[in-house]
């Protein structure tokens, strides 16, 4: 066990400008954004330094209370990551921010902007699955308020919708954790993992249910998934961008982190323990996400609730690839949720831009988009190729190898590819559409539209890491093999590092 | 309001959300073994809990419950029992047990519960943001009563928040309950006397500095003991007044920013203002 405890910065670093912002807030309003920036720059740094040097696989214990009888941060491959994704988004949200949101309470919202940043990295690194439950309410609680940040507070009714499904949720896991605490009187992710087969498999399989339907809400599986197209559509589009570019990263990987590290069992495929294998009721609820979603998507008139569906089947495919249980099959899930984040929130935040500059939201707005702006409509083109899939896109690497995986696997995997790959179809249809609609001409002379560079950096430099991984695919592929091995090897890649004395049971 | 999900989704949702707690305690319960007694190859049994109380109260009356089977974990080390007022230097120190867990082993836990409520109260601030109404809805004057009574509340609520957070680690209570009272003190202000006006950057500065003061303590620990949120300081005798070491400290910054804080978010409640978007 290797002890890292500087790296608790990552969390208290965050914590303490969010605290005091409001003391910034006294000199300018317009300044909150740039010390929200500047922290969330160092977390996109810290995190890439702990990921370049390979400081990982590491323990941060707090209170100088060693795992399992305090509380931890675990950082691995997944961890190390998943947070400079997370924080390298959020970074560039926040120079998107730094144009956008200028009206209303801005101190606010960069308190709560910053805390949705760090309470999704704190989600990823935490090691305790109170812990988790805590973070999950941090990025919850910042995120109700600031989808009902608006002009007009569109997104009120989006808003309080969130707030009473992730409630529901919250309890739902709440509950799961108690279970499982019962049973084996601990909370560290890493005994619970170790010693699983020690409790009642009845309970188990309960808890399991209970964690899962909560984790769910977050990570926008059907049937708890309600909450996402009013959200997503309400919110103004740097929050679009940061809910699907962060909080679904946290969420799917909260998911899954409970469901094959803490209730998995090890092997050529993870199984769970309990009456019922639980990977198998993910991956059904994941198709049945993939489906509803992306027929959704196809009727949608509104450009950013298409998005808000296609983002829900996206997750619903990251899901389905997670739950193949192979290492490919993660890998694949891993990468496409890095890939989703990537250019779900470029995509959002180009809705942004066109909506700042009096454009609508309705697809043949869209219509004539390449004479009036080249630089947005060759973006938007690269996004909506990655989404669907185009090779030489990011987006095609990740997708192949869940369709790999899932082919490997065979059983009844066969079905659920062929439904996703069905799916797929329908995605491609309607991004298509829209594309095809911005190449087309219009015959009325309209005025260019001019991007301010603050919008145009983050724009640019994620539409160049699309084009970069779908070139030279191992740049985030090697990443994200290593982070499949946490998942599928749970003894060696998860619970020896935390607490190298514990003997699996 | 807004609604653009089909009603089908929420049905499917509350239904889901019924049938996974009554499948799953169905579940629970006929996995448990039969009977009532506590322990069946290893497992409870089902109805044990129902006659939990009883026999609980009664193994604990003759004593027979934990004398059982319970060994010491160390036998090298001479058990010795804890005195109030005399054992000094323990791992913890707090003489309030619940005080000791929520704040030193899980520290960690309770600066994200202060984040949370410090979230939502700036959640709140940020919808209700707004220059205040020009012309004032008509509200009945408080009576001279209230006005006094409320007065002379004020004090001795404000003292018994101070002395709630002051001695969480001895007593009862602690950060959390001492800054609601606090705050419920200046809510009967507010209802004591039409117009009451606090001092808004004082209250931001104070709930700032004390959220502040939280993570520094924090951070002390990183830098001196080389772990987050580590107690630092001696832990003392049981019992004292400076004892437990850092959880004191803690717990006065949260009494001090809850305070703060639900004060501030009722101001901002009771001020009727209209939305601003310039």
């Amino acid at each position: 066990m290797s002890i890292f405890n500087n790296a608790a910065l990552l969390i208290a670093v965050p914590l303490l400008f969010a605290f005091s912002i409001p003391l910034f807030g006294f000199v300018s309003k317009q300044l909150t954004k740039w010390v929200a920036l500047f922290t969330i720059g160092f977390n996109a740094t810290f995190s890439l330094y702990i990921l370049l040097a390979h400081k990982y696989p590491t323990v941060v214990v707090m209170g100088n209370w060693v795992p399992p009888f305090g509380e931890n941060l675990y950082i691995g491959p997944v961890a190390a990551f998943l947070v400079s994704v997370i924080s390298l988004i959020g970074l560039l949200i926040a120079i998107y921010n730094l144009w956008a949101i200028k009206l209303g309470d801005v101190t606010r919202f960069s308190v709560l902007f910053l805390m949705f940043i760090a309470g999704a990295s704190g989600m990823v690194l935490t090691g305790d699955i109170f812990n988790l439950f805590i973070f999950m309410e941090i990025t919850g609680v910042s995120s109700y308020a600031l989808v009902a940040y608006g002009p007009r507070r569109r997104a009120l009714g989006g808003a309080f919708k969130f707030l009473v499904v992730s409630s529901i949720g919250s309890t739902l896991y709440l509950l799961g954790v108690m279970l499982i605490y019962t049973q084996l009187g601990t909370l560290n992710i890493a005994e619970i993992a170790a010693r699983i087969n020690q409790t009642t498999p009845g309970l188990l399989t309960f808890a399991g249910i209970l964690l899962i339907s909560g984790l769910a809400v977050e990570a926008e599986l059907f049937p708890f998934n309600g909450w996402v197209p009013d959200t997503y559509t309400g919110a103004v589009n740097g929050i679009s961008a940061a809910l699907s570019g962060v909080g679904a990263i946290a969420g799917v990987y909260a998911l899954f982190r409970i469901v094959m590290t803490v209730l998995g069992r090890d092997g050529t495929y993870v199984f769970t323990y309990g009456k019922l294998d639980l990977m198998t009721v993910v991956a059904i609820l994941a198709t049945a996400t993939v489906i509803i979603g992306e027929l959704s998507a196809l009727v949608q008139k509104n450009v950013k609730k298409m998005l808000a569906y296609s983002s829900m089947a996206q997750m619903g495919l990251v899901a389905a690839g997670f739950s193949i249980g192979s290492k490919l099959g993660v890998y694949g899930g891993i990468f496409q949720l890095v890939n989703h984040s990537i250019a779900k929130s470029m995509l959002f935040l180009i809705v942004g831009v066109l909506v700042g500059s009096g454009l609508g939201e309705r697809i043949e707005d869209f219509k004539g988009l390449w004479r009036r702006s080249p630089f947005l409509s060759l973006a938007f083109t690269i996004g909506a190729f990655s989404m669907l899939g185009f090779p030489l896109f990011a987006g095609f690497w990740s997708k192949f190898a869940i369709v790999g995986a899932s082919i490997q696997r065979g059983g009844w995997y066969d079905f659920v590819i062929g439904l996703i790959l069905f799916a797929s179809v329908v995605e491609a249809f309607y991004y298509l559409r829209i594309v095809t609609y911005i190449f087309s001409s219009t015959s009325i002379k309209e005025p260019k539209i001019r991007v301010n560079l603050s919008p145009a950096i983050p724009i640019f430099i994620l539409a160049v890491v699309i084009v970069a991984i779908g070139i030279y695919p191992n740049f985030i592929g090697s990443f994200s093999m290593q982070s499949a091995g946490e998942f599928t090897h749970k003894m060696t890649g998860y619970v020896l590092n935390v607490i190298p004395t514990i003997a699996a049971h | 309001m807004r609604s653009d999900t089909p009603e089908l989704f929420k049905k499917i949702f509350a239904l889901s959300a019924v049938a996974i707690l009554i499948v799953g305690f169905f579940l629970a319960f006929i996995e448990m073994p039969k009977g009532w007694s506590v322990n069946v190859n290893g497992r409870v049994s089902r109805l044990y809990i129902l006659k939990n109380v009883r026999t609980a109260t009664k193994l604990l009356d003759s004593g027979s419950f934990f004398a059982k089977g319970m060994k010491p974990l160390r036998t090298d080390v001479a058990y010795t029992p804890i005195e109030f007022k005399k054992t000094a230097n323990l791992e913890d120190g707090a003489a309030n047990v619940v005080t000791s867990i929520v704040v030193d082993y899980r520290g960690f836990d309770t600066l994200g519960e202060v984040t949370v409520l410090f979230l939502a109260v700036s959640g709140v601030m940020m919808l209700l943001f707004g220059k205040p109404r020009k012309e004032k809805k008509k509200k009945t004057e408080p009576s001279l009563i209230m006005y006094v009574g409320t007065r002379i509340a004020f004090s001795i609520i404000f003292l018994f928040g101070i002395y709630i957070f002051v001695h969480g680690h001895l007593t009862p209570g602690g950060g959390f309950p001492g800054g609601t009272v606090i705050a419920s003190g200046i809510l009967g202000l507010f209802l004591g006397k039409r117009g009451y006006n606090p001092n808004h950057a004082g209250l931001k500065s104070f709930e700032a500095l004390s959220g502040i003061a939280f993570v520094i303590i924090g951070l002390i620990g990183l830098f001196s003991v080389n772990s987050f949120l580590a107690n630092f300081l001696p832990t003392g005798i049981v019992g004292n007044l400076y004892s437990a070491g850092f959880v004191a400290l803690i717990y006065i910054a949260i009494g001090m920013k809850v305070g703060a804080e639900l004060a501030a978010m009722v101001d901002t409640m009771i001020t009727d203002t209209e939305e601003e978007w310039s």
